[in-house]
């Protein structure tokens, strides 16, 4: 439910004659008319949203992403899932402090910062659920962080750095996976080399039901249940998976908050490694980033036919990594 | 898993051929089998090659960011994405800004990526020595090379060709600096004239212009609305479709028609 | 990326171009800059952007607790901002930014009285309404003390609070949860808004972006609020009185019409709030998909080579595979 509106230009004043002999006045800068080639275009871009139909999420609730939103980061992005929104930024490789350069490879820095902050809300947050705030920001920090340094290339980039900030702008349940997903999309948009593509799900166990991806008021009723019967077993898992090889997928990180049994384990890994739910999310990654790219697709299947002539310096300054030759 | 309908997109994919797949969206994971023949094929920025370690041969192609594939001659495939950061590359021409003016051997040049350390000698201009060195202040734009040292190095510019001249390198005087997208300024640096867009603006506008590779661009034309006139519309196409340039391009000649 | 200095033809071209009306962007001397506010959907969210590149993002929160010794018949009201790294680009904070935002922002809305703290109080001396308003920024070009004014005002109109009171007979505190009762909205006097020009020799450049902010050596902030009364004025340069009152005259003009907008928003965001949810267009699904255990544990896993089924999950799948899932598990 966001309501969002523009306003229009205000005319401004006319300009005040004035005597320059060099530059010559012009009194049509007062006008919006001189530059209305470029305004009124940049404003609608803004507004599109690279929304999937919303039909093809089966299990995981619908998801939305708005890429590059933010001027100065390399890669920025805002991402909903249902109704969680988070807004993550990338800068990387970049500069990283003295103190946190590594020699072999680059490090990497995540920050996470919720809406609310203070011990004002210490309170709140102890009667939702959540243990102690400030280390809920922290271990999702440091479980982006260990999901980074197994998918991002870091040797390539010796003793730079990769920063990752995210925003909590909505919380409605699973925010761990949805600051992942949002970091993944953010990397994909800035262009930083990756392994593979990795999505997170969280999966809600609750006696004998389980729910993908639930909502805040579906982990109220899990966690609720657990007052009722010590006995019952409820918990939220959370699944880190990349898009592996064929449709089983790799598994980077698992987390279990609360009590799950084994034998359940096993279904929610069984029910995970099936592929869809990755599947569903891999490809609204894939839609995002073909919508993003589109603009530039523009007159590309042209210039491949036109072969593009480079400069002759062009091709080894834009090959940036890795120059290679094949052999026989 | 070749086949790209709806159940798999975004799936990891393999066995894909380079030239069937030009033009379309590769993710990180996608891999590739090495062409049959035994034709030079060089990587750009995007894709990467799988050694076997233990034989020292080579497996696959991998792609390892989110971009269209696309090819330039000669057999070079690498991916085309929107950066926006600039990675500094050998050879490369850039533009900078004098950040600081030390009594040693180097100015401190701002090259508005996050690389602090980027250096240029004092001697690196044409014709200097060390009693006549051109006098440059902090805030002075330049057009230098970046040379070609180790990684490790810090970044080194020289405003002096390998010649010796300068061939349009140095300081640069007037004007404005203004920075776009990375990805933007191939558009403005392709050699084919039918692509290459500060030709066509400079067919409305004369105007001079040097295009760094980190983004930075330097335009001076005839007077100071031109050259608002012109940085404003080059950072308008830098956000628009390839599509939309003859358009923009058709307004801009019409607006410059009723300054001038 | 942009470049951190500035270099020495565009100071010299920013300010001989605005001595002859010329500015950097595409805007005219006088004109403002675009803005565009959007509600969130928890009470007492809201993003104010200004184009383009300053992106502010400010959310509301109460709690209950003891007011001030100093003051013991009101609630208190704190204002928290925090500049993202996501903006500057270096993950060491910064304290000047932050710091002169907030300096602004309460003086506006605090200093000036702008909030109602009385009626933020429930009994006297002992409990009372602590009201926070966090202020992150997360995209930085010029102009964040607009924007920042905006998305606080944003927020605090659009924030509601329980009904919280105490119970007569046993003198307890009942805080009435929000789905049952009508929330309460936070009660405010005026709304002040604020916009800022950036100075260079008798010629005013209004809502600078970044460069122009740094390279003019002035800067104006001018608040007006909605009764059209003068709320807030900050100077850094010296001003002829002429143009002083011509760039008050101007803010006046602009504030109110920024007023206006979100007078308006916040009305149809409050019109949308009074539809009950059985009425409201069904948007898109929210809640996650519930399945059975059991359901799950017949479905058939996939091998490397196959393509799992894309049947919905249902018990007729076979269940001939599970044994080579079981090998891949540890169990």
């Amino acid at each position: 439910m966001e309501s969002a509106a523009s306003e229009k230009h205000e005319e401004g004043e006319e300009e005040q004659q004035q005597d320059e002999d060099e530059t010559p006045y012009c009194p049509f800068f007062s006008n919006s008319e001189l530059f209305a080639f470029m305004t009124k275009e940049r404003f609608l871009r803004e507004e599109e949203i690279a929304g999937v139909d919303e039909s093809s999420f089966q299990f995981v609730r619908p998801m939305r992403a708005k890429l590059s939103i933010l001027e100065n980061p390399h890669g920025s992005v805002r991402f909903w899932q249902g109704l969680t929104c988070v807004i993550a930024a990338v800068y990387g490789p970049s500069d990283v402090r003295m103190s946190k350069e590594l020699p072999h490879r680059a490090a990497v820095d995540v920050l996470f910062r919720p809406k609310v902050t203070g011990s004002g809300n210490m309170s709140a947050m102890l009667a939702a659920g959540l243990m102690d705030p400030l280390m809920e920001e922290r271990a999702i920090e440091q479980t982006v962080v260990g999901i980074l340094e197994s998918v991002i290339h870091l040797e390539d980039h010796v003793q730079a750095g990769f920063n990752v900030i995210l925003h909590e702008i909505e919380n409605d349940g699973c925010l761990v996976s949805a600051c992942v997903n949002a970091t993944v999309l953010a990397l994909l948009s800035a262009g930083c080399s990756l392994r593979n593509v990795v999505c997170a799900v969280t999966l809600g166990v609750s006696g004998d039901s389980v729910v993908v991806d639930p909502c805040a008021k579906q982990i109220q009723d899990i966690q609720k249940s657990m007052g009722k019967d010590a006995c019952k077993s409820n918990g939220l898992l959370t699944f880190v998976l990349t898009n592996s090889h064929g449709f089983v997928p790799q598994i980077l990180h698992v987390s279990c908050k609360g009590r799950v049994l084994p034998s359940e384990l096993k279904t929610c890994y069984k029910l995970v490694c099936s592929g869809k739910i990755v599947q569903e999310v891999v490809r609204f990654f894939y839609l995002c980033i073909s919508k993003d790219l589109k603009y530039s697709e523009g007159n590309g299947v042209e210039k491949i036919e036109e072969q593009v002539e480079m400069e002759p310096g062009e091709v080894e300054s834009s090959s940036g990594d890795e120059v290679d030759e094949d052999g026989e | 898993m070749e086949e790209s309908g709806s159940s798999s997109i975004g799936m990891k994919r393999t066995n894909l051929d380079l030239n069937d797949e030009l033009g379309k969206l590769v993710m990180p994971g996608d891999e590739f089998c090495i062409p049959d023949d035994s034709s030079k094929v060089i990587l750009g920025p995007g894709l990467r090659s799988v050694i076997d370690k233990p034989s020292g041969e080579l497996k696959t192609i991998v792609g390892c960011k989110a971009g269209l594939l696309r090819k330039a001659k000669p057999n070079t495939f690498f991916l085309e994405m929107k950066t926006r950061s600039y990675q500094s590359f050998k050879k490369d021409d850039v533009l900078g800004i004098i950040k600081q003016k030390s009594k040693g051997e180097h100015y401190s040049i701002d090259v508005a990526c996050r690389e602090l350390r980027a250096q240029l000698s004092k001697n690196a201009f044409e014709g200097a020595t060390k009693r006549y060195r051109p006098d440059l202040q902090v805030g002075d734009c330049i057009y230098g090379k970046v040379m070609d040292f180790p990684k490790d190095y810090p970044l080194e510019l020289t405003c002096v060709q390998p010649s010796g001249k300068a061939c349009g390198l140095g300081s640069l005087n007037g004007g404005h600096i203004f920075h776009v997208p990375v990805h933007f300024v191939r558009a403005l640096r392709t050699a084919n004239p039918k692509d290459n867009l500060l030709q066509k603006i400079g067919k409305i506008v004369p105007c001079e212009t040097a295009v760094g590779a980190n983004g930075l661009v330097w335009i001076k034309a005839s007077n100071a609305v031109l050259t608002i006139l012109v940085s404003q519309l080059l950072q308008t196409l830098s956000k628009a479709n390839p599509e939309e340039y003859g358009t923009y391009l058709n307004k801009f000649n019409s607006t410059v028609r009723t300054v001038v | 990326m942009r470049p951190k200095t500035i270099a020495n033809c565009t100071r010299s071209l920013v300010k001989g171009g605005a001595k002859n009306g010329i500015r950097l962007g595409a805007r005219g001397l006088h004109e403002f800059r675009t803005a565009k506010i959007s509600f969130g959907n928890s009470v007492g969210s809201c993003e104010a952007v200004l184009l383009p590149g300053t992106r502010v993002f400010a959310q509301a929160s109460a709690a209950i607790g003891e007011p001030s010794d100093s003051r013991p018949g009101e609630g208190s009201f704190t204002i928290s901002v925090w500049v993202s790294p996501a903006a500057t680009g270096e993950m060491v904070g910064n304290s000047e930014k932050p710091s002169a935002i907030a300096r602004t922002l309460e003086r506006m809305f605090k200093e000036n009285r702008a909030v109602d703290l009385e009626s933020l109080c429930i009994k006297f001396g002992e409990l009372a309404w602590i009201l926070r308003v966090d202020v992150h920024v997360i995209d930085m070009n010029g102009c964040l003390q607009d924007a920042a004014a905006l998305a606080v005002l944003g927020a605090l109109l659009t924030f509601q609070r329980p009904q919280a009171q105490i119970d007569i007979n046993t003198d307890e505190l009942v805080v009435l949860p929000l789905a049952e009762s009508t929330p309460v909205e936070l009660h405010l006097f005026h709304l002040p808004a604020v916009t800022s020009f950036a100075l260079c020799d008798d010629v005013l450049l209004a809502e600078p972006c970044q460069e122009e902010e740094d390279i003019l050596p002035g800067k104006l902030l001018v608040g007006v609020n909605d009764s059209k009364e003068l709320c807030h004025l900050h100077l850094t340069h010296p001003i002829d009185q002429e143009l002083l009152l011509e760039a008050t005259k101007l803010a006046q003009v602009q504030c109110l019409e920024r007023l206006n907008m979100l007078k308006q928003l916040v009305e149809e965001v409050k019109a949308q709030r009074e539809i009950p949810v059985y009425k409201r267009p069904k948007g898109p699904r929210t809640a996650g998909a519930e399945l059975k255990l059991s359901a799950i544990e017949e479905l058939s896993t996939s091998g490397p080579e196959q393509k799992p089924s894309m049947k919905y999950l249902s018990p007729l799948i076979s269940t001939s595979d599970v044994n080579m899932l079981e090998e891949l598990c540890i169990f």
